[in-house]
């Protein structure tokens, strides 16, 4: 959707929250580092409301049998699997 | 998320900045990946949402270390450019205002069309159905909200400029943060 605002393919998109921000973040420091002068919006896309109030709620996990890995706290330090890389 | 979970269990330096990640990165690929990395050893955690991962818990083949919420609202709506759209008013937030009436008005139709169409249980189906909280009214965002997302991205290293703050994420023709 990100990619779609930039090419003026979407007027509007529905998202989770601390993907705009971090996509906004991206347009922003490019904005920064290219033209720090230009009095251009910077913006490909924006906020422009809340679509659900209430937070998302992620469970955490670990394999079925390992014992290794028993509670929060003793998850610091450790490997944690992720999708993808985040920008 | 996993820098938020860091944070409140207070592993993170007492700083605003970019910290060094708290846990080592293994990238998995998506959520079945995620699975098997925890059950070879790849990984030692992984974190997805709560209802999708339940049924994994349920049948054994993941094991629940806990459960972490967003500081911030879950979902937003976003549009083109850097200005209010005004059209937004008159067609999309009328037909949420609809959508989300219905949703409130209709538990048990909501439940049954989760139970039918999503692969998740009664049971599960009406919890998520009690923890969805949508707003009364549309085209505000959260201050708060915004700005725990903002601190969290940025002890994450994803923002780097100090010019970057929570009323940067907005319109800059209409003040809409409240």
């Amino acid at each position: 959707m990100i990619e779609a605002f930039a090419a003026n393919e979407i007027d509007v998109g529905i998202g989770l929250t601390e993907a705009w921000v971090a996509g906004m973040a991206r347009d922003h420091a490019r904005h920064m580092k290219d033209k720090p002068d230009s009095k251009e919006p910077w913006q490909t896309f924006h906020v422009d409301g809340t679509y659900v109030e209430s937070p998302l709620r992620w469970g955490i996990s670990t394999g079925a049998d390992r014992a290794d890995v028993t509670n929060v706290k003793g998850l610091k330090g450790m490997k944690v699997g992720i999708s993808r890389m985040g920008r | 998320m996993s820098t938020v979970l860091a944070d409140q269990q207070f592993w993170l330096k007492p700083s605003s900045k970019q910290q060094p990640p708290p846990f080592e990165p293994v990238v998995c690929g998506p959520f079945a990946d995620l699975r098997t990395a925890v059950n070879r050893s790849k990984a030692d955690f992984f974190m997805w949402e709560h209802f999708t991962t339940k049924k994994y818990w349920d049948n054994g083949s993941l094991k629940r270390i806990g459960d972490i919420a967003t500081p911030w609202n879950g979902w937003h709506v976003a549009v083109r450019g850097a200005e209010a759209d005004p059209r937004l008013n008159y067609t999309l937030y009328p037909a949420l205002a609809r959508g989300i009436k219905y949703f409130r008005d209709e538990k048990n139709e909501a439940v049954d069309w989760i139970c039918d169409n999503m692969e998740y249980s009664r049971e599960d189906a009406e919890a998520w159905y009690k923890e969805v909280i949508f707003p009364n009214a549309l085209g505000s965002s959260n201050e708060k909200g915004i700005k725990a997302a903002v601190d969290s991205l940025r002890k994450a290293g994803i923002i780097q400029s100090n010019e970057f703050q929570p009323s940067s994420v907005m319109s800059v023709s209409e003040k809409r943060l409240v």
